[in-house]
């Protein structure tokens, strides 16, 4: 293990590696709010969230004990002290929960029904491994990468359907090049409901007249390849009583949220955070939409006067009928 | 983690927390990159047909990186043939010991605002050695006075806000300056210097551009203050970095357009090319004295390696940095002693060595706003996260 690194990103590398979650919350907690889509065997078509709004909602839940941990890189004895507790760690984590972003999974899912397409979830969903590739554990990478793979081939998974960023671009961008036989077809939540607008399955519209801005996470605005950044705005230029206004620092060069850096230098992480919350709050906007689970967590720690919400939540609070 | 790499994220969280915790840097840092992204765009609309000439510098620039070797030794060469003296420096030491040989002791020298300069750490050793050193940028000075380093690359002070400067130049001149007579604050520096130029035996500047073929060096400046450092002391030095060699003086000049567009310019103030000694008779030439240092330090490290290479093709403009949104929070504290922002902490590796990379290259969002940002199109994000399988294994 390196040397060279702060203890809480080896314990992180170590729980993802471990336990295939980064707090080391038990995988079967991801999908708990759609039981009743669990697939058995076949599951052809499933919605993975990569446990992502379940483990950034229990971030987001207890973000004064990680600032604890992660307040000073090099002060390491809290961190060994989470360490010899890391076992109970599944125990204590299944005790809590959080209920705004666990919803947007069970959200996706039901207007996925809508626009009539039939999905399933898997009862454990391990975490995709994008901190592995972003910490720069390349091998661990690899070997989860392949273990990720073989857990969708024994549920005879053909279509992934994603709802984060960062698991899109792991899957499309580093996965699809660097992990043999992962050939699932990967498509992105966002872009469906793009093309359901665009062929009139899907039509939306707010109850009273709103005015949003949206924020562009970076990996689906900046990322190398299959980008994210109109389908978005089609989105919610569609739907009816919605004004969008856009930031001054916006589609690909918008400004990060600062997330990335909360668990090695957390007060700079909310400062850059503070910075691009100003600026969305600046548009004049009643809400700041995003479709990020890490850029919606630490927005909502740092937020002032405007509501911070998901793209998915607002299109299904924008049904009609 | 090990103890001496423990100090260094130590120092860097420290320094980390002082600056986001002292007022005036904040406010500096705030105004210059606000300043940028503003200027930055206007220049965009206003200049669409440059992206073509942009174009091309990349590719000026990658096959400058692949032929390094070959270029290198005809910018020996032809900078021999041109009267300079040439000199080659495989490291920082070296190259301060090669410039210190040069100047002796007890001399005045003026400087050009330069990053290898800064790198080697070159006026803190001229001074040492019993010189007087003065930079002639407004900015560097700014710094020089305020013993600080440099915030980034173009704008070195950027930190420190007009109120601040006040304060030091009151400090330095003894007598009262307004902060909002700029004008008064520049004038008083210029003055100062304009003295020091004639008293200086030596000038020493970096170099933006070398040109291979032609045996020419391109700087570029705001303030007027190289041409005076270049050519009014009789003996000059210049200190090349020698990934800033390319075939021709029109590549060059091409190159120096863009650093100085993406710098935020419409065009710099200046642009000088120094193309060799001029000679009157034997004994009678000017500079009575020039030398070319070409500077590798960590350079031929980062070439050799392919998956490291595109970052030896940054150009200094500083785009990237402005634009970095930890670089828009804690400016150069982000950064290695003379490269900020993502694109500083690679050649923070390169020049310092990995421990000393190893928070910074931690400290990128990995987001690539400054991919989007630089005219050569540097994947900073991509290395880093090549560093940091370096740094896992350690």
């Amino acid at each position: 293990m390196s040397d060279y690194l702060p203890k809480v990103l080896l314990l992180i590398r170590n729980q993802i590696v471990k336990k295939l979650n980064p707090l080391g919350a038990p995988i079967k907690r991801c999908t708990k709010n759609l039981r009743e889509y669990v697939c058995s065997d076949n599951c052809s078509t499933i919605l993975y969230t990569g446990c992502m709004y379940y483990t950034m909602g229990l971030v987001s839940k207890f973000s004064n004990l990680i600032k604890l941990l992660t307040k000073n890189p090099t002060s390491e004895r809290i961190v060994s002290l989470a360490e010899k507790f890391s076992g109970l760690s599944s125990l204590f984590l299944r005790m809590f929960s959080n209920k705004y972003f666990e919803q947007v999974p069970v959200k996706a899912i039901k207007i996925l029904q809508k626009i009539g397409y039939s999905v399933s979830v898997l009862e454990k969903e391990p975490y995709s491994g994008a901190l592995l590739h972003d910490l720069g554990f390349y091998d661990d990478l690899i070997r989860y990468g392949e273990k990720l793979r073989d857990f969708f081939k024994a549920k005879k998974v053909r279509e992934i359907i994603v709802i984060d960023p960062h698991t899109y671009d792991l899957f499309v961008n580093v996965y699809a090049r660097e992990i043999d036989g992962f050939d699932f077809e990967i498509i992105n939540i966002v872009t469906i409901l793009d093309e359901a607008i665009e062929e009139k399955k899907l039509e939306l519209k707010s109850l009273e007249k709103i005015r949003v801005t949206y924020h562009d996470p970076c990996h689906y605005s900046k990322s190398l390849n299959y980008r994210i950044i109109e389908e978005p705005r089609r989105i919610l230029n569609s739907i009816g009583n919605l004004e969008l206004v856009e930031p001054f620092n916006t589609r690909e060069l918008s400004i990060c949220c600062g997330g990335p850096l909360e668990f090695v230098f957390r007060e700079l992480s909310e400062e850059i955070a503070r910075v691009r919350i100003k600026e969305l709050e600046e548009t004049g906007a009643d809400l700041i939409v995003t479709a990020c689970p890490i850029c919606m967590s630490i927005f909502r720690s740092v937020r002032k006067n405007t509501k911070v919400v998901d793209l998915l939540d607002l299109v299904y609070d924008c049904l009609e009928g | 983690m090990r103890e001496d790499v423990r100090k260094i994220w130590k120092n860097y969280y420290e320094s980390v927390s002082k600056a986001m915790n002292t007022p005036y840097f904040q406010v500096g840092v705030e105004r210059a990159t606000t300043g940028y992204e503003e200027d930055i765009r206007k220049l965009v609309s206003k200049y669409p047909e440059f992206e073509k000439l942009t174009e091309e510098v990349r590719e000026i620039k990658r096959e400058s990186i692949e032929r390094i070797d070959e270029l290198l030794k005809i910018a020996i060469e032809r900078f021999r043939e041109r009267g300079f003296h040439v000199h080659y420096a495989h490291d920082s030491d070296e190259a301060r010991s090669i410039i210190g040989k040069i100047i002796g002791k007890g001399k005045v020298i003026v400087k050009a605002k330069s990053i290898a300069t800064e790198e080697i750490g070159l006026r803190e050793y001229l001074i040492e050695l019993g010189s007087e050193v003065w930079e002639t940028d407004l900015g560097e000075f700014i710094i020089q006075l305020l013993n600080d380093r440099p915030m980034h690359v173009v704008t070195p002070s950027l930190h420190v806000p007009k109120e601040k400067v006040a304060e030091i130049f009151q400090k330095f001149f003894k007598r009262e300056f307004d902060p909002s007579d700029i004008p008064a604050m520049v004038k008083a520096a210029s003055d100062f210097l304009r003295k020091k130029y004639y008293e200086a035996e030596f000038g020493v500047t970096g170099a933006n551009v070398v040109a291979a073929y032609d045996g020419a060096v391109v700087l570029i400046h705001n303030e007027g203050n190289i041409r005076f450092t270049a050519n009014i002391p009789p003996k000059l030095i210049v200190l090349a970095g020698i990934e800033k060699i390319v075939p021709t003086l029109m590549d060059a000049i091409k190159v120096a357009l863009v650093v100085s567009r993406y710098a935020k310019y419409k065009v710099a103030g200046y642009y000088d090319i120094i193309g060799g000694v001029r000679v009157i008779d034997d004994n009678s030439r000017w500079p009575e004295e020039a030398h070319i240092v070409f500077l590798d330090n960590g350079r031929s490290k980062l070439i050799r390696d392919p998956k490291l290479r595109e970052a030896a093709m940054c150009i200094r403009c500083g785009a990237c940095m402005y634009s970095c949104p930890v670089f828009k929070i804690i400016a150069g504290i982000f950064g290695g002693r003379a490269n900020m922002g993502g694109i500083g902490a690679i050649w923070t590796y390169a020049i310092e060595g990995l421990e000393k990379a190893v928070p910074l290259l931690y400290t990128c969002l990995l987001d690539g706003r400054c991919v989007e940002r630089c005219p050569m199109k540097i994947n900073t994000p991509e290395i880093i996260r090549e560093l940091r399988r370096i740094v896992a294994k350690k």
